[in-house]
């Protein structure tokens, strides 16, 4: 008994320590985050995301022919942002640390509605491009990674609900794509900020697995 | 004619290869159709025939139908073929029954039908011929396929490769040939996705690659087989399964090995997945490592409890200052183990070495010496932890060793020091560069000849190993028994092995160093409380063959006859085996071979009875345990009988006959008078004979004159032998029997007469009646045999007898006048001198005196005197 006292001061204490929405976090699903099947579901969900930023490079190479388009290049990419908005590219979701005002439901959705968007994004692209294997791969990737997202979600979810989507966003961008270069400037963008996106996920993820751990 | 006949081949031709499965139409006028174009194997079978009036080959004209299937005869009955119809049924040579329904004539043409029960052909074409001219012609055909239904697929499994492009990979066991067109089709389904895919497969194929779209990595999928064909479906057995979960990996890559500081017994690995699955974070792992001087792996790899990630893990729990080779493997889950990785080696850190060493010493040195020689050997125990690389030993009068005390520093696993004779004990110790073992105590008995064991046997168990076996003693003082063993062909002192055995055993194995067809001497010995045993050592090997290499004859001596073979002993490293036998073979050139086996110590050998001047061939076999050897040809050549042989062989049969001739010379020379009587007998001539003529100058030209004879031919009296007559004999020469042999020589020799005139012959009836009778005696002569010359005859010297000899000899009074006895050996050598009566004076004392010597001559004399009285 004793024991479990100081194991619940060591857990709050190491809430304290770090942000408040891992408090949130452990205070409303604390029985979900016990479930090793979650844990499960967030390093599968890490490994899909680590897939999908390794295979962003390569699928860029196959895809990318203009010289411009360099994948890592913030300066070239900052002159693309009128074209972005011309193309009709939304913005990917934004992720942030889990707080009381971005629980970790919030943060799965934003995940898997930024997946979708991106998934949207290629599906309009890939039709208009010559090589797409390595494109279509990415997007088997991405859909897994939603999948195992959206089982988290599920998990976490008080009230079922269906995932919210964009879904504007595909179909603006498969009527903006009228030239190649407007195809290559749209992959660019989107697996630019795939790779962005992916990143925010991978760090989102990282907080879950940490407030596990030190749940456990 | 012709052309419209081609033209109908065709026709019908071109129809049968166009028609379809169930139904032919051969041309407008001939229909063949049946209602079961696909059946199961052994199901009854029809089909029917229809024939229309338009058809050419009925118009007007009256037919018959028949059946084939597979070209072979459906018998039909006329009956069955009359317009009224009926059935008739037969079996033909293949054992189905076929029936021909009906062959019916109506208003439109003909139809015929025809019912096979059970079709046990897989395929077939059932064809309609029409018979009015011979061969008859066939106007159509149906196929019918029997066959089996699908069964249920069995076996499904499925491996997910993640090598890139990823499948998933399927198969299945599709069960019992159905003989018919099967189609399979793989379903899936992804729960999570609400998404149900199928997949059609190839005929004939059984497995199937899922591509990466078709499955969600890290959820679960239904997938099932389904086989269909014409006469049903079957599903097989639905597999749920996580594909990742089905994985395969890669062999994943060992990065780095390393010891870190203060972890003593841990390795530090670094590892990572194969480039395209490093996207995955956690994995179960197995590591597996092996010394550096072993050969396997350790057999229990050791399972890191929870999943890992790609980050550098510790093994623990291995050897201090000892070389491992580290393998690992992966898996997610429960997916198949990945083959093992690269290996990759680290030394881990060193700590002093523990554990005792076990030892066996030698002593060798004369008790009156003032130390004593010892050659000690040790080696590991099972205890013992090198802990590092033993950087040397210590042999030590002093427990805790000091320089001074030192007897031996080494890295070899012996040492040869002198020790005082008045240690009873040594220390060694191993030491590494973390430090020194704690010592290990050697006792240096004093007694070392004491009782052996008996019956020591060695066998060999494999081609590395031999068992040992001795009949173990029954003392209490018997603490146990040290083996050792040494290879025969190295003089190397650092190759000698030992093992010490417990007292309640009797035999070991001995492994280490053990090679076949190599010569090892194994010694046991007894341990007591106080001393050790005398060894008892013998020769063996694991395992024999023939030797490598036979040794060369070499020709020790040639001779006419025989030739005398040598040859040296085999290497020890050449002889593959204890030998057992050398045998010579060898042939001359008429091929006649001959064996002869050689003493195994001596390693010579002769071949006799060749023939001279000849030439042999000749081969040495070598035998050992296990096997044989033939040695180098080679050729022999006997010697000629050459010049010098025949003369040595002549000079030596001379020789030898020369001796022979001597020896009977001489044998003749010394019984020369027997010889003489016996083979040339004096035999005088009564008509020449006298002694008169003895008396003459010729007839003594033979006998030198006394005084000569006294000089030169001086015959010594070596035996005097009185013959003593049968009493018989004489008393019929008494009987008026003048046949006797004996009287024959008293009356053909003086010598015979001087026999008979022996006086235990001279009885009074004899002399009474014998008055010319003379008894005689033999007188045997003899002297040195320088003084005789062998061409010298001898002298026989009358006795003073006046009594005649022979008539003849009264006739002729005149006799020698003077005969001379020479002194006989063994009485003074006084020469007696017998003169004729009339030579009276001083000499007659003396006569008298010697006639005391001679009683037979002095018998005479007294018998002349009582004549003359």
């Amino acid at each position: 008994m004793n024991i479990l006292i100081v194991f619940a001061i060591l857990c709050n204490m190491a809430s304290y320590g770090h942000s408040a929405p891992i408090l949130e976090y452990s205070g409303e699903t604390g029985q979900l985050v016990e479930d090793p099947e979650f844990n499960l579901l967030v390093e599968n969900s890490q490994s899909l995301t680590k897939k999908v930023l390794d295979a962003i490079p390569e699928t860029h190479k196959s895809c990318i022919h203009s010289e411009t388009l360099i994948l890592n290049s913030t300066s070239e990419n900052r002159k693309l942002q009128y074209l972005a908005i011309n193309l009709g590219i939304p913005s990917a979701p934004t992720l942030k640390a889990l707080t009381d005002n971005f629980t970790l439901e919030t943060c799965l959705r934003r995940m898997s509605e930024g997946l979708q968007l991106h998934q949207d994004l290629l599906r309009a692209v890939v039709q208009r491009l010559a090589n797409t294997e390595s494109l279509t791969a990415l997007l088997t990737d991405i859909r897994d990674l939603r999948v195992q997202i959206n089982r988290m979600l599920k998990a976490v979810q008080v009230v079922e609900s269906p995932v919210a989507v964009q879904p504007t966003a595909t179909t603006s961008l498969a009527s903006h794509l009228t030239g190649d270069y407007e195809v290559q400037v749209a992959t660019h963008l989107t697996l630019v900020q795939l790779q962005s996106f992916g990143q925010d996920i991978v760090r989102s993820l990282r907080n879950i697995a940490q407030a596990n751990r030190e749940r456990d | 004619m012709a052309s419209a006949w081609i033209a109908m081949f065709a026709t019908l031709l071109l129809a049968f290869v166009n028609g379809t499965k169930d139904e032919v139409h051969t041309s407008p006028s001939v229909e063949v159709h049946t209602s079961t174009p696909v059946v199961a194997l052994g199901s009854p079978v029809t089909a029917s025939c229809v024939i229309r009036d338009d058809c050419p080959l009925i118009k007007g004209k009256a037919i018959h139908i028949v059946w084939h299937l597979n070209q072979r005869l459906i018998p039909s009955s006329p009956a069955a073929a009359n317009e009224s119809g009926g059935n008739s049924a037969a079996a033909n040579e293949s054992g189905w029954i076929s029936t021909v329904l009906y062959s019916v004539a109506n208003q439109s043409g003909w139809n015929s039908t025809v019912s096979i029960p059970s079709f046990t052909d897989t395929r077939g074409y059932l064809t309609c011929c029409v018979l009015h001219t011979f061969p008859c012609q066939i106007v159509g055909a149906v196929e019918i396929r029997a066959g089996f239904p699908p069964p249920a697929p069995q076996n499904l499994s499925c491996l997910t490769n993640l090598t890139k492009p990823e499948t998933l990979s399927c198969q299945w066991d599709p069960g019992q040939d159905t003989h018919l067109p099967t189609q399979y089709t793989l379903h899936t389904k992804i729960r999570d996705l609400q998404e149900s895919n199928t997949y059609v497969l190839p005929p004939g194929a059984h497995h199937y690659r899922i591509p990466r779209t078709g499955f969600v990595l890290f959820s679960e999928i239904e997938i099932y087989v389904k086989a269909v064909n014409a006469l049903g479906q079957a599903t097989s057995t639905p597999l749920l399964l996580e594909p990742m979960k089905s994985a395969k990996f890669d062999p994943p890559k060992v990065l780095k090995v390393q010891a870190e500081p203060n972890r003593y017994g841990c390795l530090r690995l670094s590892w990572c997945l194969s480039e395209e699955q490093a996207w995955v974070t956690i994995v179960s792992l197995e590591v597996r490592q092996k010394t550096a001087n072993s050969k396997q792996w350790s057999e229990e790899p050791v399972s890191v409890p929870r999943l890992v990630r790609q980050r550098p893990m510790e093994v623990c729990r291995l050897l201090h200052g000892t070389e491992y080779h580290i393998q690992i493997r992966v898996r997610y889950h429960q997916s198949p183990w990945s083959e093992w990785s690269n290996s990759n080696a680290a030394v881990t850190l060193e700590r002093a070495p523990t554990g005792r060493l076990d030892s066996w010493m030698t002593v060798s040195g004369e008790q009156r010496q003032k130390h004593l020689s010892v050659h000690l050997l040790w080696k590991p125990s099972k205890q013992f932890r090198a802990n590092g690389k033993i950087l040397s030993y210590v042999v030590s009068l002093q427990k805790q060793p000091t320089k001074k005390g030192q007897l031996c520093v080494t890295l070899d696993s012996h040492c040869v020091f002198q020790l005082p004779r008045r240690a009873r004990k040594v220390f060694l110790s191993a030491g590494n560069a973390a430090g020194a073992s704690s010592p290990t105590e050697v006792e240096v008995f004093q007694h070392r000849a004491l009782a052996a064991v008996s019956d020591v046997n060695v066998l060999p168990h494999d081609e590395r190993s031999l068992l040992v076996q001795w009949t173990s003693i029954h003392s209490s003082s018997v603490t146990g028994y040290v083996v050792e063993w040494r290879p025969l062909w190295k003089m190397d002192p650092s190759l000698i092995l030992f093992d010490h055995i417990d007292r309640n055993q009797s035999s070991t194995l001995i492994s280490e160093s053990i090679e076949p067809y190599k010569p090892y001497g194994i010694s046991v010995y007894p341990r007591y409380k106080d001393g050790i045993g005398l060894p008892q050592t013998v020769e063996a090997y694991s395992r024999q063959k023939a030797p490598s290499a036979a040794p060369n004859l070499r020709v020790r001596e040639t001779f006419y006859s025989r030739i005398e073979l040598t040859w040296e002993e085999i290497p020890l490293c050449q002889r593959n085996g204890i030998v057992q036998s050398y045998q010579i073979f060898y042939w001359n050139e008429q091929g006649n071979t001959k064996v002869v086996t050689a003493e195994l110590e001596k390693r010579r050998v002769v071949l006799g009875e060749l023939n001279p001047s000849s030439s042999y061939k000749a081969f040495i076999m070598v035998s050992t345990g296990g096997g044989s050897l033939n040695g180098s040809e080679v050729t022999l050549k006997t010697e000629p009988m050459d010049v010098l042989a025949i003369i040595m062989i002549v000079i030596s049969s001379g020789v030898g006959l020369s001796l022979l001739v001597i020896i009977s010379v001489l044998a003749c020379f010394s019984t020369h008078e027997r010889l003489k009587m016996c083979f040339w007998p004096m035999i005088p001539d009564p008509a020449n004979s006298s002694i008169k003529r003895w008396t003459t100058s010729d007839s003594m030209q033979d006998i030198p004159p006394v005084q000569d004879m006294q000089e030169s031919s001086l015959v010594y009296l070596s035996h005097l032998s009185l013959m003593d007559l049968p009493k018989k004999g004489l008393e019929k020469r008494g009987g008026q029997i003048t046949d006797d042999s004996w009287c024959h020589c008293s009356d053909t020799s003086d010598l015979g007469e001087s026999i008979c005139g022996s006086p235990h012959a001279l009885s009074p009836s004899y002399l009474g009646s014998h008055q010319h009778s003379v008894p005689y005696a033999t007188v045997v002569f003899d002297s040195p045999y320088s003084s005789q010359p062998p061409s010298q005859s001898h002298a026989y010297l009358r006795s003073e007898s006046t009594q005649p000899l022979l008539e003849d000899e009264l006739e002729e009074p005149s006799s020698p006048k003077e005969y001379q006895n020479v002194p006989v050996r063994g009485t003074s050598g006084e020469q007696v001198s017998f003169r004729e009566c009339q030579d009276d004076g001083p000499g007659k004392g003396e006569l008298y005196t010697l006639w005391d010597d001679f009683p037979l001559l002095r018998a005479l004399a007294i018998n002349d005197i009582q004549s003359e009285t």
